[in-house]
């Protein structure tokens, strides 16, 4: 989606209508474009992400954390860190926001009707997946068994709070919430305390017919895929997404390359099998 | 072969009739510093063989350049088109080198999203290259990127300094205008051959480095390096970018990969250490751009080598890449 003018830098104006708190630090914007005609074009897949901008303090990349199944808005969600972010935590419903996308890759999902899916979150790294959670909770049917492992450092930590307790509730997917295990750790009876790879250890998801969709620290990410890989697991059925500085999303300005990879174009979305050719620098 | 036969004078002359009719950009000497400046008298302009400090990409790739400009109320924003700037411009004496470094990057500005900025930059652009029989600089190494600095087919112009004058040739019809301001009569040329050149050395370095990514000798190739991004902001083909609002402006500005802000993320550095975004820099020209654009990202005009306050030799550091060897153990530390 490009400006009228061949400027594709220039943004749309979205105007947000609805932010919540997710956790003392995370906020999530719920936006809608300023002119009906772009909006009504809008069209994008769960996975891809966009440039949003806060007019004078800068344009930063998130991922659209909504899904494409639940139309008409966009929903960011971010952590309070810079100045972009700041000035992000600042606005409320009716401030104007500017959205350049949607970019990059999406989650493959015509290659996963019919099969398990596991998704396996941390910290808001669940965002990028709450897309997919959602496009594939809408489209139920199309679906076998939906699991969702969650973990954060501690309860206060976890995002979409409102959606954990409709998941907790529904029979559509089953829910396994973690924190991690650190002195003085409280939680309620249905959190574990531990890490994810014990948890996985524990459940030994089968990989037949499965796909796994992780996404979170580096280090989980890390210690998750060698946990699948030991259980079994071919790097092909598991599928991240790549968290890289970028800053034109285009393929053009070089920050976000991994070897000759363009994380903003090739990707946001890899399997393991790919990501393990890169040189090891994400 | 037959060409425009110029003295210097018809070039100064020529120079001053042309920047009345459009904006000429050339190789000018202010205080001590030889760059790319915008031309007002043909008698300022360098017609010697010298290199400029910097490369004649800013007129491409501006340093600082505004996107869009806005205005944001609490509940409005206009945004308002930068003042185009949509005079023909002339790009005159500027080597071969240079003509070879937008080539390469037009690609990566155009292989999938068209750049709009930099395409319109270089559609109003006429570039009139002067060819380099020998070379500007010790430093130079542009033969050893397969660069035959006595041509330029993607110039619109070439320009022959000899003993006995000048000799022009048109390669463009574009090229065909710009050099009617200059006077002069077509006369048989010589032969044109380089000559006192380094000796070759292998740039092929593409597969070499990506199979040796771990090897420990990448901490050995340039640990001068201070991270200081002289080279990237002197180079011809270093193009990435940051993108940042200053006041009510979006502007696009040059980035440089071997400073640790590059890929600095709130909690995770892909590249912590120094070697590892040296590495970066030098595979990015040398292995992943080829990979992916074909091209070798660099164009042997040593201008790295010539500003690098460390006296980091960018020679050195690709003849060191050509004995890269696998570590012995595997991993890095």
């Amino acid at each position: 989606m490009t400006a009228e003018n061949g400027n594709l830098y220039k943004p749309h104006i979205v105007t947000v209508t609805e932010v919540w708190e997710e956790t003392p630090t995370i906020k999530t914007f719920r936006m809608v474009f300023d002119d009906p005609k772009v909006g009504d074009n809008f069209t994008f897949k769960a996975g891809q992400f966009g440039e949003y901008s806060v007019f004078g303090e800068g344009e930063a990349t998130f991922c659209i954390a909504n899904s494409p199944t639940r139309k008409g808005y966009i929903e960011c969600s971010v952590k309070e860190v810079a100045r972009m972010t700041h000035g992000l935590h600042l606005l409320d419903v009716g401030d104007k926001v500017g959205f350049r996308g949607p970019y990059g890759n999406w989650f493959p999902l015509e290659e996963m009707k019919g099969k398990k899916l596991m998704f396996i979150g941390g910290g808001i790294g669940l965002a990028p997946l709450r897309s997919l959670i959602q496009n594939v909770l809408d489209t139920r049917k199309d679906f076998d068994q939906v699991d969702i492992i969650y973990a954060a450092r501690c309860e206060e930590e976890f995002v979409y709070k409102r959606e954990i307790e409709e998941w907790k509730a529904s029979s559509d997917c089953g829910l396994c919430l973690a924190v991690d295990p650190i002195p003085d750790q409280v939680c309620g009876d249905d959190v574990r305390v531990s890490f994810i790879p014990p948890i996985l250890e524990e459940m030994k998801p089968n990989p037949k017919n499965r796909i796994v969709i992780t996404c979170g620290p580096p280090i989980m990410i890390k210690l998750v895929t060698a946990k699948l890989e030991e259980l079994g697991w071919p790097a092909e059925q598991i599928i991240t997404t790549l968290e890289m500085k970028m800053k034109c999303g285009l393929g053009k300005c070089g920050r976000c390359n991994i070897g000759s990879t363009y994380v903003c174009k090739d990707g946001p979305v890899f399997t393991y099998e790919q990501i393990r050719s890169f040189p090891q620098e994400y | 072969m037959k060409m425009q036969k110029l003295s210097e004078d018809d070039i100064r002359a020529g120079l001053d009739k042309l920047s009345r009719e459009t904006v000429v950009y050339a190789p000018m000497e202010q205080e001590g510093r030889l760059d790319f400046r915008k031309m007002e008298k043909g008698g300022e302009v360098e017609l010697g063989a010298r290199k400029t400090i910097m490369s004649a990409k800013k007129l491409f790739l501006p340093q600082a350049e505004e996107l869009f400009s806005f205005k944001a109320g609490k509940h409005s924003v206009e945004m308002i088109d930068p003042p185009k700037d949509e005079e023909p411009l002339v790009l005159f004496a500027c080597r071969p080198c240079e003509m070879r470094a937008l080539e390469i990057m037009d690609k990566v500005f155009n292989w999938d999203y068209a750049d709009f900025q930099w395409n319109e930059r270089r559609a109003r652009a006429t570039i009139i290259v002067f060819a380099c029989l020998e070379p500007l600089t010790e430093t130079c190494f542009c033969n050893s990127l397969g660069i035959d600095s006595s041509r330029s087919d993607g110039a619109d112009a070439i320009i022959y300094t000899t003993a006995e004058g000048f000799f022009a040739r048109a390669h463009s019809e574009k090229g065909k205008k710009a050099l009617k301001v200059f006077v002069g009569k077509d006369e048989e040329a010589p032969e044109f051959t380089t000559r006192d050149f380094p000796e070759k050395f292998n740039t092929d370095l593409q597969e070499k480095m990506m199979e040796n990514f771990e090897s420990p000798t990448w901490k050995e190739i340039a640990p001068a390096c201070i991270g200081c991004g002289i080279c990237t902001f002197v180079c011809p083909t270093c193009h990435c970018f940051d993108i940042q609002d200053e006041g009510g402006r979006r502007v696009r500005l040059w980035d440089y990969c071997t400073g640790a802000d590059f890929t600095l993320m709130l909690a995770h550095q892909p590249r912590p250490t120094q070697y590892r975004r040296y590495r970066q820099k030098v595979m990015h020209k040398y292995s992943y751009y080829p990979t992916r654009f074909g091209e070798i990202l660099c164009t042997g005009c040593g201008r790295c080598i010539d500003q690098c306050p460390q006296n980091i030799d960018f020679r050195e550091v690709l003849k060191k890449c050509n004995r890269l060897a696998p570590a012995e153990t595997g991993g890095e530390e």
